[in-house]
């Protein structure tokens, strides 16, 4: 089949987009480094009360000798669990893992106007670590509908200066 | 288009020449003759657009939206 070479011209352009496309998720992924979400384990949502997320919250833990911080998030129609009622205060400049997971239906923990973005599955825990580099306020919306009032389920992530972090708020 | 061009060639009679039936058409040009360059230019500028859309989408609003899951 004879095809104009013009036609030629702009299917070999197609071709190239779709290389350069992938070609810059890959730079991104091994150059850049960066994460999305993985697998993380699973749960029983009907029992978390015999695990870390039955009382949740921000956990201070030492590990390779720097402080580090773990935040257990129960997102449940229609809040975070801490988050909502009260904000998750965090130190900046520390690393901060989340565990997020759900013991009602699917919801979503997306940190508005960054990277932190994950579904939270009853059944499944998300985990995604960060850090946070200055002082300042976050907010938390759940962007998977859940239910009637999805809409109005937010809450927020206090970044604070680590001289002002109060660990009276940890839980153990 | 008129009634003559609107015929089919079997119609106007297979005896007569191309030139003949079509006679509001001066040149006949093979396809590699006809060069589309608007064409090519709108694919063109479309393309660089998708092209920057998307370095603007990927490295400024995706990767560049600090903080990031770091593990």
């Amino acid at each position: 089949m004879h095809i104009h070479k013009f036609e030629q011209f702009w299917i070999k352009l197609s071709y190239g987009l779709i290389a350069f496309f992938i070609a810059t998720v890959i730079y991104g992924f091994v150059a850049m480094d960066l994460k999305v979400i993985g697998d993380s384990g699973t749960i029983d949502p009907q029992n978390l009360q015999d695990t870390p997320f039955g009382n949740p919250g921000v956990r201070e833990i030492i590990k390779n000798g720097e402080t580090e911080y773990e935040v257990y998030v129960q997102t449940i129609q229609f809040s975070f669990v801490p988050g909502t009622a009260q904000p998750i205060e965090v130190p900046a400049n520390h690393r901060v893992t989340f565990y997020i997971t759900s013991p009602d239906v699917l919801h979503g923990f997306d940190v508005v106007g960054t990277n932190l973005n994950t579904m939270t599955i009853p059944g499944q825990i998300s985990k995604f670590t960060t850090i946070f580099p200055e002082a300042r306020e976050y907010g938390i919306v759940c962007n998977e509908y859940c239910g009637p009032a999805h809409h109005v389920m937010e809450g927020k992530i206090n970044v604070v200066p680590e001289s002002e972090f109060d660990k009276s708020t940890l839980v153990e | 288009m008129s009634d003559e061009l609107s015929q089919s060639p079997d119609a106007a009679g297979a005896d007569r020449s191309w030139e003949e039936r079509n006679p509001d058409i001066e040149r006949e040009i093979t396809i590699d003759e006809f060069q589309p360059k608007g064409t090519l230019t709108l694919t063109l500028i479309y393309f660089a657009i998708v092209v920057l859309m998307w370095i603007f989408m990927y490295f400024v609003e995706f990767a560049g939206n600090a903080p990031s899951i770091i593990d």
